[in-house]
């Protein structure tokens, strides 16, 4: 089985094998830019055309978010891009699926840039053993590089006069800039791709030379964190708790002076900023300069489509005078050496900046091992910069971490065992259903055939929709996926789940761990939905109470909204920082809290998210309860002599029961399973203690290195904890609703 | 067992006038029975004994206690609903014990008094079943078992046999006055019903858009009513009326005539439009020689039950309906003309509605 053939998108493949036939001499080029980049793009794709109107091109730009997916899905299914625009880290992983062919021809390598080039040559491709990479010669090349993408120093003019040299100078500077409400620099601190020019300026490396393994646990690592630890904790320059998106926005208000960012960051600036961007700077510490990673984007001919038109149609984009073109009017870091000595693009300083930086940088590597190592590494580095680990002890668990996740995959089994027990299972069920047939089974069958076709569509559509989908993931689980290779693993990753001998219980890897903080969840919210939603069904309903209806709509509003908006509007509240939660509790006169920094508050932040939003859920179902409640009853029982608590007890509970219980038993698989408010807000923060099962899942499939099998065991280990569950529950209903005739 | 005193009480909700002014003494160990079209004020009366409700003005008072702004649980006052109000996820026993257990009566005191009672009602069968495994006499029975198990000072009957069938109404009506004679305990008891009004009550109180239209022994109301309105709810089918007028101390109809001693009044009758109330059953086939006053009629159609019939005429333009006995009915066809005498009558105002006797307008 093929990986490609795991994500498939069957249907999307035939209606676009369709809508291509008949067309012929066609070039496809599939691009993920936006705006400027898009637009000088498409001028020299309409030069191309100009030149050979006997070519037709066709350019198709993909959304960014399912680039790489479309690619891995189409190509082999023969109905992606002849020629396609991607970043060199994937080239490893494209090589390994077979989705690229070499360049077909001798690259004029002096044409380029020596370093952009460099990542996309086969040489250069690290972590692949060499007969994966097929009948290709060292040195040769898989693509043509287009443009870089790398990080510099960005500065406000009106803050910054001259941009720092050294990172002490940086400091200094910084320094005498930062006051309440402003800070000297800023970056996104949550990711490594940010800390990555103090990594490599400080001499560490990530990866072995031959790619095959990490190496993130070295002094220089650590004197990186020490660097991290004294902007944060020790000078206090930059803020803790900006993610992208706040910095930009600090940017531009003024609020920071310097950003560490990549040229996408150009288009977030407002106008009238006055800006100025400057290589990063050296670090004192190490007197070795600042390096950022670097991104090359190549264009690669894919599977099988090494075309002469299509190698035209590339040699065309990639010419000196097509990246002048996407240099002036895209603003693009082009890769063509004669770009630059074009005096128009030379007087652009932002890109001969950008030039400049690009001596110092370090390539994003293209073993795949690589994706494995940035979960631990972010959380290594939010450990620096909040002060709980020591700078080495946190990269020695980010190191640890990545061996554990990096086992090898487990011994390959036989599947004859199993298939043979699926079959006999099969033909017993079978048997039983044959045996235990109602009398004249076939007749009646025929005789209601007419109303067996009407349930036929549905059938098809529940069968594709839900079965399949469900049986596959139960099948997935007994697999396990590897670089380049998938195996039957039997019963493997079940019972490393279950015995989770490879962590101790209060590891947050641990599934049992994982387990007991999901009860924990699970309870907390159903506890405070039925509360709350009770409270308020009791406080709305009395029929005297003025405009009710108004507060009800007010109530339910927050159900309404969609909850990834409510989810990240609450992060936002919760930031440490700018967050106006702690703005409230400094204006109370307590301290702030690092919401996200210690297990209890990080899991409090995301209950008090969920259950904002769902207590109008048990609201509603609890109002429409009491209200079917008959006032008779409260009249009989004031007359009786209840006492309001007495009423509540004897009256309103067992009255709700029947309608809340279910409420309450749907309730508890929802938040069972609420992946948004557990990804979006504490992100599993801190060490990933807070995730809940179906976000730990989450993470094994799509975040530590695909470890696909691993994560369907683990979904099908949630299906059977909420099955059981549905089961002593459905036996909790069943005998009270018998009772009600 | 206790009286209840009514003092001047009023409701109103917004504008909306419900009860004005209205006073009643109820007796104690006495059955008053409160009936009226429906939106008299009958129910909000009973509401606001039991406290459900409170008076907008005036009190009330429970065995010379005022309760006006007592708790119902504290007016020791027991209420049967028209929906019986039985707690659906308890059972027989429980629904009758419930108003005990509230009370923290030992369980020993609580299942003693609960067997008694539901003996009493023959309900002890069922102890052990919930409300909706029950037929609805049986849940009548466990309502009033709940009221009664408390032992109260009084009880209140909101339209309790509405919801059951007819014959069993009439089976539960019997029960209730049974128990009413064996507990003598004083009740009060509303329905719009005025074959339960008449067989039930000791004391029979007409309410008409929230007053007194008249109280009474059942019968003296049904024999004398003081208003058109009393004559047309008590009785069935209701009075005929038929115009009259005044003429030289006889009354003077379409094509009749009666003395004024007929409807024993004397003297003293006023002008104007008056109309004759005279009960269907009241009325006969007059036979040649008769000494009674008679009117004179003509057979629409005749209806017979059986043990009866109902003969459906008109004198002049006015409809009228008589019951007669089935063998008095015999001969007798549509389009025949007949004299209906009668043996008993009241006359009325029509413009004001009441009575008029002998001390004039009533």
């Amino acid at each position: 089985m093929r990986r490609g053939l795991v994500i498939g998108g069957l249907a999307v493949a035939t209606l676009s094998c369709l809508s291509r036939l008949g067309q012929a001499a066609e070039v496809v080029l599939w691009h993920s830019y936006r705006a400027g980049e898009m637009e000088a793009l498409d001028r020299t794709v309409d030069r191309f055309r100009h030149e050979h109107p006997d070519t037709k091109v066709r350019v198709l730009a993909v959304p960014y978010g399912a680039y790489q997916q479309k690619l891995i899905s189409a190509i082999p299914a023969g109905h992606g891009p002849d020629l396609f625009i991607a970043a060199h880290d994937q080239l490893g992983d494209m090589i390994r699926r077979e989705l690229i062919e070499p360049v077909p021809a001798a690259l004029a390598s002096a044409q380029f840039l020596d370093e952009t080039l460099r990542p996309l040559a086969v040489g250069a491709v690290q972590g692949i053993a060499a007969g994966a990479a097929g009948p290709a010669t060292p040195g040769r090349s898989w693509g043509w590089p287009m443009a870089f993408k790398t990080l510099v120093l960005f500065y406000r003019t009106d803050l910054v006069a001259t941009p720092p040299a050294t990172t002490d100078g940086m400091i200094e500077i910084a320094h005498a800039l930062t006051r309440p409400g402003r800070f000297g620099l800023a970056y996104n601190l949550a990711e490594f791709y940010f800390h990555a020019p103090w990594y490599f300026g400080s001499g560490a490396e990530l990866l072995s030379a031959d790619g095959l393994s990490a190496r993130i646990e070295s002094e220089a690592a650590a004197a990186s964190g020490a660097f991290l630890r004294r902007l944060v904790l020790e000078e206090r320059v930059v803020p803790t708790d900006a993610n992208g998106a706040l910095v930009t926005e600090m940017f531009n208000r003024g609020q920071v002076a310097m950003v560490v960012n990549g040229p996408w960051f150009i288009s977030e600036i407002d106008r009238g900023v006055p800006w100025k961007i400057a290589t990063l700077p050296r670090m004192s510490a190490s007197d070795r300069p600042a390096r950022p990673l670097l991104t090359v984007e190549g264009l690669f001919v894919a599977k099988g489509r090494a075309t002469p038109e299509t190698v035209g149609l590339a040699e065309a984009l990639v010419s000196d005078s097509a990246a002048r073109i996407r240099a002036l009017e895209g603003g693009q870091p082009v890769a063509n050496r004669a770009a630059y000595d074009d005096p128009e693009v030379a007087a652009r300083s932002v890109l001969g900046t950008f030039r400049a930086q690009l001596e110092q940088t370090v390539p994003m590597p293209t073993a795949p091992l690589v994706a494995l190592l940035w979960e631990p590494l972010n959380e290594a580095l939010r450990q620096i910069s909040r002060g709980a680990l020591a700078p080495k002890v946190a990269f020695a668990a980010a190191a640890s971490r990545v061996r554990v996740l990096n086992q090898p995959l487990p011994e390959s089994e036989s599947a004859a065992p199993f298939v043979l027990g699926l079959l006999l299972l099969l033909c017993g069920a079978l048997a039983v259903a044959v045996w235990r047939r109602p009398p004249r089974f076939v007749a009646r069958l025929l005789a209601a055939r007419a109303a067996y076709a009407f349930l036929l569509p549905t059938a098809i559509g529940m069968t594709l929709l839900v079965a399949v989908p469900f049986l596959m993931g139960l099948g997935l689980g007994f697999f396990a996926f590897g670089p380049g290779e998938v195996r039957f693993v039997g019963f493997a990753n079940f019972v490393s789940i279950i015995t989770a001998a490879e962590y101790p219980v209060t590891h947050p890897l641990s599934f049992y761990f994982t387990l007991v903080v999901t009860v924990l969840w699970t309870v907390a919210n159903v506890l405070l939905h039925v509360g709350i939603g009770f409270a308020l069904a009791l406080l709305l309903s009395p029929a005297w109470l003025k405009g009710r209806g108004l507060f009800r709509v007010l109530l339910i509003l927050p159900w309404t909204i969609p909850n990834y908006i409510t989810a990240l509007v609450f992060k936002g509240l919760f930031n440490a920082q700018f967050g106006a939660v702690n703005a409230v509790l400094v204006a109370l006169g307590l301290s702030p809290v690092g919401w996200f920094d210690g297990f209890w508050p990080a899991f409090a932040a995301n209950v008090v998210t969920n259950v904002w939003l769902g207590f109008p859920f048990m609201m509603v179902t609890l109002l429409g309860a009491l209200q079917a409640i008959p006032q008779d009853l409260y009249d009989a029982a004031r007359v009786d002599g209840a006492g309001a608590w007495q009423r509540f007890v004897g009256v309103t509970l067992p009255q709700v029961g029947p309608a809340l219980l279910p409420a309450v038993i749907l309730g508890t698989i929802w938040t069972f399973n609420m992946f948004n408010i557990v990804f979006l807000v504490s992100e599993g923060q801190p060490e990933g203690s807070t995730d809940i099962l179906v976000t730990e899942a989450y993470r094994w499939a799509f975040v530590r290195n695909g470890r696909y099998g691993y994560a369907a065991a683990y979904s099908t280990i949630i299906f059977v904890i909420l099955v059981l569950y549905s089961l002593v529950t459905r036996r909790l209903v069943a005998p009270r609703s018998e009772a009600r005739v | 067992m206790a009286g209840i005193e009514l003092d001047r009480i009023s409701k109103h909700y917004g504008d909306t006038v419900i009860l004005e002014e209205l006073s009643l003494a109820i007796n104690e160990g006495e059955l008053v029975v409160l009936v009226g079209p429906s939106g008299c004020g009958k129910t909000t009366i009973l509401r606001m004994i039991a406290g459900l409700l409170e008076p907008s003005r005036g009190r009330i008072r429970i065995d010379g206690r005022d309760v006006t702004e007592t708790l119902p649980g504290e007016r020791d006052i027991a209420m049967v609903f028209q929906s019986y109000a039985l707690y659906p996820h308890m059972t027989v026993f429980e629904n009758v014990a419930f108003p005990l257990r509230v009370r923290r009566l030992a369980p020993g005191e609580i299942s003693r008094r609960v067997n008694e009672v539901t003996k009493l009602l023959g309900i002890d069968h069922l102890l052990g079943r919930k409300p909706a495994a029950l037929s609805g006499g049986q849940r009548q029975r466990v309502a009033m078992g709940r009221a009664i198990v408390r032992e109260p000072k009084a009880f209140l009957f909101d339209e309790p046999l509405s919801n059951l069938d007819a014959a069993l109404r009439g089976r539960m009506r019997g029960e209730i006055a049974g128990l009413h004679r064996r507990l003598g305990a004083t009740m009060v008891y509303v329905t719009h019903d005025q074959h339960e009004a008449m067989t039930l009550a000791d004391r029979l109180v007409l309410l008409n858009k929230g007053k007194i239209e008249q109280m009474g022994r059942p019968l003296d109301v049904y024999r004398e009513p003081k208003t058109r309105f009393v004559a047309e709810f008590i009785g069935s089918p209701p009075m005929n009326f038929v115009p009259v007028e005044e003429r030289a101390g006889s009354l003077a109809g379409a094509g009749f005539a009666v003395p004024l001693s007929a409807v024993g009044v004397k003297s003293g009758v006023p002008g104007g439009r008056l109309l004759l109330g005279v009960r269907p059953e009241a009325l006969k086939v007059a036979t040649s020689g008769e000494a009674l006053p008679t009117l004179k009629a003509e057979i629409d159609w005749i209806e017979r039950t059986g043990s009866d019939g109902y003969l459906y005429a008109r004198v002049g333009p006015t409809s009228i309906v008589a019951r007669l006995s089935a063998a008095a009915g015999q001969g007798l066809s549509p389009g025949q003309r007949v004299d209906l005498s009668f043996s008993q009558a009241r006359l009325f105002d029509e413009v004001s509605g009441r009575a008029v006797d002998d001390a004039g307008v009533a």
